[in-house]
């Protein structure tokens, strides 16, 4: 059935405003990170003025000795780590907590989906204590290790695997002679596989626009996420940082529009997927 | 939570020590992650180690400077977040972890929070010997209940920025008084209806409690064991009222601080004069280039020519953090800072301090010419204002909550949107002395 022209040109309508709300500060930074000092606040906002944009991102990279691609470097470095390791992860307990019957198994899931409700910034100073003892302050792997904890996740496999991953597959599985590694590695993951990659974006991205927990853990600017930096620069509240900070900024979204737009094949066609599978 | 703390944090204090004591009293124990622990060296004959953490430019480099001529004291700087982005909670959990550094970069404006944490250390002794280089009035940023928590580093004395141009286009005489204020703000306008005196920033706490304090606010005091708060006192409110009087007759424009729309309107020449610190010679320098050379400094319109006392904005001084092992040393090194000609003289051009010492406008650095003023020694017009900062105001221990307060309290005043200026501190002096209690802190009527 198809809609009619009415609801079809309100809908484009409504999506246009929605469209134009959310990419109206996207743009206005593209357009910013274009224009020198001086022109920001001469010119149009919305608007181009002179383009500057290649001395920018010259000025960008080589500012305070080179540290923003380092930082850029870094931010991959704990968004790609964090994000795999927080999908295996939740994967793993997802899909046990869905398929292997265990005395407490109610309890767990019941403890994770508690977690899910405490809120990040109250883990602060517990988490800070913690790192210590271990000896993980002010290293990478204190940004890396809590960041592949993701209570949502383990949840979200939980329910997708109850229905995506049918346990009569899983008996077939085992009747052929697969161990449980492999039946979850080759069946398992690619059922889940629409799950798993909405977790990992959705992890990513958490972790790309972290500021909380790598202020807590890094002291040593070298190891910082660009969120650190770009929040530095902007504290110094002078010109010339500012346009390092707007440069900045723009230049660090770039990547996640890049891995949004190399993902969504598999999201949108599997969201589908499932939702037909359900 | 309803238990009440005495007023420098004893409790909190105490349990801090025991868990230094704790962490830091088993060699080889869990705490070998913490970094260094300076006493063992000290104990050993080796020289002394100081971890200092803050986040101004130029830090590095005077702990580098300090080193080379200090082989007994060796001080390692660590940067850390601006502290109201992160760095100060940083330090609050290193003090509970018991890996505190030394010495730290406090706001003064943010002392008083560390000081009711139980997160400093007691410097009255250490310090004693260097006071007398300091201008008496920073002391005071830093002493509480008689004792002294901090060395002061830099500071901000107000001043009065103003378009030369401006005023001599129109004839108009440079205001030396608030009086005169209001009355060149009025033949302004007339002359040309586009451009007004200033751009008042209703959401700037800290610019406004310079301000008050140029008049003679007490906000926050301690008598006996509990904080006055006074945020409503008679110098504020007439403070309020003045500005409240010149937003009623349109002769401001208002604008939120740090805003695009507030440096439009200096970009555009809307405004004529930014009453404000000592920093924002440079921030102006930067953020409204295209007016160059237009701009001159006078000092900051006083309230009594016979007295002419002005206000201060900012100032970080460094702390001794609980549980440092050596803080003689750790005041030695941060009075050397604060104090020493060539050290001081670089931070003035690296990190845009303003020095706090008795003689610190002689220092080379204070008198360079700046062409976005033209030419004008602006840092000596700054010096001579630092003299005459009124001696009695600090902080109180919860400045954030207050001034998250102050912000929308303020803003819906001078946007018209509810109240006045001086309604509005009511207000805020309300729910200050309420977020006091709120922390089991007591309050004096």
């Amino acid at each position: 059935m198809k809609p009619t022209l009415r609801s079809r040109t309100l809908t484009t309508a409504f999506m246009f405003v929605v469209a134009v709300y959310v990419l109206l500060p996207v743009w206005w930074l593209l357009v910013s990170a274009t224009k020198s000092g001086g022109d920001l606040f001469d010119t149009p906002a919305l608007w181009f003025g002179e383009i500057n944009l290649g001395t920018n991102v010259g000025r960008l990279m080589e500012q305070d000795g080179g540290v923003y691609p380092r930082w850029l470097i870094n931010t991959v470095i704990y968004s790609v780590g964090g994000a795999v390791g927080a999908t295996v992860v939740s994967a793993m307990a997802g899909y046990a907590l869905s398929k292997y019957p265990f005395r407490g198994r109610g309890a767990v899931f019941a403890v994770i989906m508690f977690a899910v409700l405490i809120p990040v910034p109250l883990l602060g100073l517990p988490l800070y204590l913690l790192l210590t003892q271990l000896g993980l302050l002010n290293t990478m792997w204190g940004v890396l290790l809590p960041s592949m904890v993701s209570p949502f996740g383990v949840y979200l496999a939980r329910v997708y695997a109850d229905a995506a991953v049918p346990t009569d597959l899983l008996e077939a599985g085992r009747l052929d002679g697969a161990g449980e590694l492999r039946i979850f590695f080759t069946v398992a993951v690619r059922l889940m596989a629409p799950a798993l990659v909405t977790l990992f974006l959705f992890q990513f991205v958490a972790i790309w626009n972290n500021f909380f927990l790598p202020m807590i853990v890094l002291n040593d600017e070298k190891l910082w996420p660009v969120t650190l930096g770009l929040v530095k620069w902007n504290s110094l509240r002078t010109g010339f940082y500012r346009d390092m900070v707007i440069t900045g900024a723009f230049v660090s979204v770039i990547p996640v529009i890049l891995a949004f737009i190399g993902l969504q094949r598999f999201w949108k066609a599997d969201l589908a997927a499932g939702s037909v599978k359900v | 939570m309803g238990k009440s703390r005495t007023i420098l944090g004893a409790t909190g204090a105490m349990v801090c020590v025991s868990l230094v004591a704790a962490c830091g009293g088993q060699p080889g124990s869990q705490s070998s992650a913490a970094p260094s622990a300076p006493a063992s060296s000290a104990a050993a004959g080796g020289p002394v180690t100081i971890e200092w953490w803050g986040w101004a430019p130029g830090y590095e480099d005077a702990a580098k400077a300090w080193n080379a001529s200090h082989p007994g004291v060796q001080v390692k700087f660590t940067q850390t977040q601006p502290g109201s982005q992160g760095g100060y909670q940083r330090m609050l959990a290193a003090v509970k972890a018991g890996n505190a550094p030394c010495l730290a970069q406090v706001g003064a404006e943010t002392l008083p929070s560390f000081l009711v944490e139980g997160a400093l250390e007691d410097i009255t002794a250490h310090a004693q010997p260097y006071n007398t280089r300091f201008q008496p009035w920073t002391l005071n940023t830093v002493t509480f209940g008689g004792k002294q928590f901090g060395i002061p580093v830099d500071s901000g004395p107000m001043g009065m920025f103003y378009r030369k141009d401006i005023f001599d286009k129109h004839g108009i005489e440079v205001p030396k008084t608030w009086d005169e204020y209001a009355a060149a703000a009025e033949k302004l306008r007339k002359a040309d209806p586009e451009v007004s005196i200033t751009t008042f920033t209703p959401d700037d706490m800290y610019g406004f409690a310079g301000f008050a304090q140029q008049a003679g606010a007490r906000w926050f005091g301690i008598s006996g064991d509990a904080w006055q708060v006074r945020m409503n006192d008679e110098a504020t409110v007439k403070v309020a009222n003045y500005w409240q009087g010149l937003i009623d007759k349109k002769l401001v424009d208002v604008m939120p601080g740090w805003s695009d729309g507030l440096w439009k309107n200096y970009t555009d020449g809307k405004s004529a004069t930014f009453v404000g610190a000592v920093w924002m010679t440079k921030v102006l320098e930067d953020s409204i280039s295209k007016t160059s050379g237009k701009w001159a400094v006078a000092p900051m319109p006083v309230w009594d020519v016979a007295s002419p006392s002005v206000g201060n904005v900012g100032g970080s001084p460094n702390a001794v953090l609980k549980g440092c092992a050596n803080p003689k040393e750790a005041v030695d090194f941060a009075a050397w800072l604060s104090t020493d000609a060539t050290a001081f003289n670089d931070l003035i051009d690296k990190g845009g301090l303003f020095p706090v010492t008795v003689d610190g406008g002689s220092l080379p650095n204070m008198s360079g010419a700046r062409p976005f003023y033209g030419d004008q020694k602006v840092f000596q017009v700054f010096a001579e204002a630092s003299k005459n900062v009124s001696p009695d105001f600090s902080w109180g221990p919860t400045m954030p909550a207050v001034n998250s307060v102050f912000g929308e309290a303020f803003g819906k005043a001078a946007n018209g949107k509810g109240g006045t200026l001086a309604e509005a501190m009511a207000t805020i002096q309300e729910k200050a002395v309420a977020s006091l209690k709120d922390k089991g802190l007591t309050v004096a009527p």
